[in-house]
């Protein structure tokens, strides 16, 4: 009787082998994404020096890219030399991208979509498949045989950036829009949702220094009809988001076959998410964070009985809390529940004590009851 | 019967009158809120130099602001020196603040309200109306708002009254100057999430303790709401922000004295009337101004489309161009190209198309392309 099974289970796990793993490409590295305070948000304007503040532990470099055209050997820096930094803000649902490479020779005039790009995948959720659309997808994207009571162009606006989005970005964009959104939703690349800048003095075919910086809004669902049923995906400490990028160089010189630097080892991780790397959105550098710092939120459990839960999000060492609910009553733990005897707008006060001193945060009137 | 209809009618503009009207306080002053480009979005840090570009006709200073609950001056600069700059981003629902004071002492060691206070009431379409709850009554009077309005609703609980209206339609902020050990501001009413990233963010820069003199540097963002619920943003309705739009806004600077715990020592408002910080309908126009000349090329070419008709696979195209233009060429990408300025095109079959609309005038050409964003099936 266990035998068949066995068989079975082998036979499974053949059929299954064939497709990739349920995992993000290179698990032997995570990239990391730089926490910027709130008060340090990167401006968008092509001046690097707001990102002095980011180690170079988390620059990404040519040495992580490899050309998967050819002879999958990263790029020379003394022909194409170029570094990439990755920024996000707690609280706000962008990632900040700062792009700078020096090349002999920049590509960039035509207005379709050939010329010099970074190219760049993002899965702001991690959920992995097909971001492209078969009819238009490319040899080696896994995808389901198309049903062929699909319309095609339906499916691929079903699809196609839909649950992940790809961004053409050109480097530079001379008479065009900064970049070309793939796929359904193309109103991604707009403010609020998209923002860039870039810098360069060079002349098309000339060699040179780009700065690129930009932001953009993941989202775990981006129709083609706009913002109104979009789903912008959730930025959050220590969330793994799925990401990669390609350089498309259209070479050092006129008619070169272009290269196609890579951060995944695999090429079509542009149009399938689960071939994308795993980055971690990270907390903030120590030298950002204070020695110790009062901080909370609240949430109502119950409005009519006045049940308020508090939740300590104190930075730094903390031996002890102090909670002054506004009501005449305190608490010293560190995550109370609280029962109001009557409605209200209550000023709340949490004071925590340690290692490196006192600290207290008051909230006016944030805490009302009905 | 044309008597009593006489009658009827001065009888109606009598009790009409009694309402505030339908207009902005100070008709005589357009306030002006200016517009950055994308690639110059201050940064909100404490650093001013991001606003140096915002020319001195934007700024608001204390001359603008009178004290109604005392003798009605402006403040005396050499007890308080301050200015305001307001900014926006076409594109974004965010309104700019670069508040600078110099003021010969600061109350701020109050965990509570008693705290100076830079007042901001924002009503990001402009309705108007009360923005208060009905527990205030020295508000809710038949003068300032109507009789019907000034008799409290039994049926309705005072609480669930001020959930429905209490910064709801209009918002707000209590910005504490500067905030020690507290949140930057009170978002008053009921939707308090409003003051938090994305919604919000604040910086400030000061050099001061509590009852010193000294200058300080308040920079900040907020997010103006047509409608705002106590639930949270997952109902709430973004003020949308455009070019020209007339929006109602002031300000009011609090002032304490920590010695008179609970009063006000000076109430500098930009509005002519009091009660500004519930009544929508006092809040003084600011116009969303276009960008200054300086921050507009000569010409640019600039466009976008609508599918007028997905069936039929007719697109609208609108030219946005800048500058003077004396003439368009589009080429649609299928072969078939057009010189009119807002041209009508319909495409024989589905696909991604390249699409370049140029533009002449007496200042060159400009070119500008989008790469498969008209997109047909």
């Amino acid at each position: 009787m266990t035998h068949p099974r066995l068989v079975l289970a082998a036979a499974a796990a053949l059929v299954f082998g064939l497709r990739p793993a349920a995992a993000l490409d290179r698990p032997d590295i995570t990239f990391k994404v730089f926490q910027f305070p709130a008060n340090q948000i990167p401006r968008i304007d092509g001046d690097p020096s707001d990102w002095d503040i980011v180690p170079d532990s988390y620059a990404i470099d040519g040495s992580q890219m490899r050309e998967d055209g050819g002879q999958h050997q990263a790029p020379d820096p003394k022909n194409f030399d170029l570094k990439v930094k990755v920024g996000w803000v707690k609280g706000l649902n962008q990632l900040f991208f700062l792009y700078q490479a020096t090349k002999g020779r920049w590509d960039f005039t035509s207005p379709t979509l050939d010329g010099d790009k970074f190219e760049l995948v993002v899965d702001g959720d991690a959920s992995g498949g097909t971001l492209i659309s078969p009819p238009r997808g490319e040899p080696g994207v896994a995808h389901a045989a198309p049903d062929p009571r699909l319309d095609p162009n339906e499916a691929h606006w079903a699809i196609a950036g839909v649950q992940a989005q790809n961004y053409h970005i050109f480097t530079p964009a001379v008479d065009k829009d900064w970049c070309m959104s793939w796929g359904a939703p193309t109103w991604v690349k707009e403010l609020p949702y998209a923002n860039a800048a870039t810098r360069y003095s060079f002349k098309q075919g000339e060699a040179g220094h780009l700065v690129l910086e930009f932001w953009i809004t993941p989202f775990d669902y981006a129709g083609a009809e706009g913002p109104q049923r979009a789903v912008p995906s959730v930025l959050a400490e220590n969330k793994i988001i799925g990401l990669s990028f390609a350089i498309i160089d259209n070479g050092d010189q006129p008619g070169d076959r272009h290269h196609f630097w890579n951060l995944s080892r695999h090429h079509t991780m542009f149009g399938d998410a689960s071939l994308l790397c795993a980055f971690r959105l990270m907390p903030l550098e120590p030298q950002f964070l204070p020695a110790i710092q009062a901080q909370w939120n609240w949430s109502v459990v119950d409005m009519d009985r006045h049940l308020v839960a508090f939740q300590d999000r104190s930075v730094g060492q903390v031996t002890s809390w102090k909670w002054t609910f506004g009501d005449g009553t305190t608490s010293t733990e560190q995550y109370p529940v609280h029962q109001y005897k009557r409605a209200g707008n209550f000023n709340v006060i949490l004071e925590v004590e340690g290692p490196a001193g006192k600290s207290r945060r008051s909230k006016v009137g944030d805490v009302a009851l009905k | 019967m044309n008597i009593s209809r006489l009658g009827l009618a001065a009888f109606a503009a009598a009790s009409l009158s009694l309402l505030p009207a339908r207009a902005f306080d100070r008709p005589e002053v357009t306030f002006k809120v200016f517009q950055f480009p994308p690639n110059m979005i201050p940064r909100v840090d404490g650093d001013p130099s991001d606003w140096d570009i915002v020319p001195d006709s934007y700024a608001v200073d204390g001359s603008q602001l009178l004290d109604d609950e005392g003798p009605r001056l402006p403040p005396d600069p050499k007890v308080c020196d301050v200015k305001v700059k307001v900014g926006w981003v076409k594109g974004m629902n965010r309104l700019y603040f670069l508040y600078q004071a110099t003021k010969n002492s600061w109350d701020f060691a109050s965990t509570g309200l008693n705290n100076d206070t830079f007042e901001v009431i924002v009503d990001g379409d402009a309705s108007g109306g009360p923005l208060i709850d009905k527990g205030k009554k020295e508000f809710w009077t038949p003068d300032h708002v109507g009789a019907s309005a000034a008799v409290p609703e039994s049926r309705i609980s005072v609480d669930d009254a001020r959930w429905a209206i209490h910064g709801v339609q209009a918002q707000n902020y209590h910005i504490f100057t500067p905030a020690k050990d507290k949140d930057w501001c009170m978002a008053w009413g009921a939707p308090t999430w409003i003051k938090e990233l994305p919604y919000a963010n604040a910086a400030t820069r000061y050099n001061f303790q509590p009852g010193q003199p000294g200058k300080l540097v308040l920079e900040f963002w907020i997010t103006p709401f047509d409608y705002a619920g106590p639930e949270g943003p997952q109902r709430a309705v973004e003020s949308v922000l455009t070019e020209n739009k007339l929006i109602g806004l002031s300000w009011i600077l609090m002032e304490y004295d920590e010695t008179k715990r609970g009063a006000h020592t000076h109430f500098w408002n930009l509005s002519r009337h009091h009660m500004v910080y519930g009544d929508a309908s006092e809040l003084c126009a600011f116009r969303l101004m276009p960008l200054e000349p300086q921050f507009r090329p000569a010409i640019g070419a600039q466009w976008s489309w609508k599918v007028v008709d997905l069936d039929r696979r007719l697109v609208a195209f609108k030219d946005l161009s800048v500058g003077q233009i004396t003439s368009w060429h589009w080429d649609f990408g299928d072969g078939a190209s057009s010189d009119e300025q807002n041209p009508l095109h319909q495409y024989k079959l589905p696909g991604n198309f390249v699409i370049v609309l140029t533009v002449n005038g007496p200042a060159g050409t400009a070119h500008h392309s989008k790469v498969w964003d008209v997109q047909l099936k």
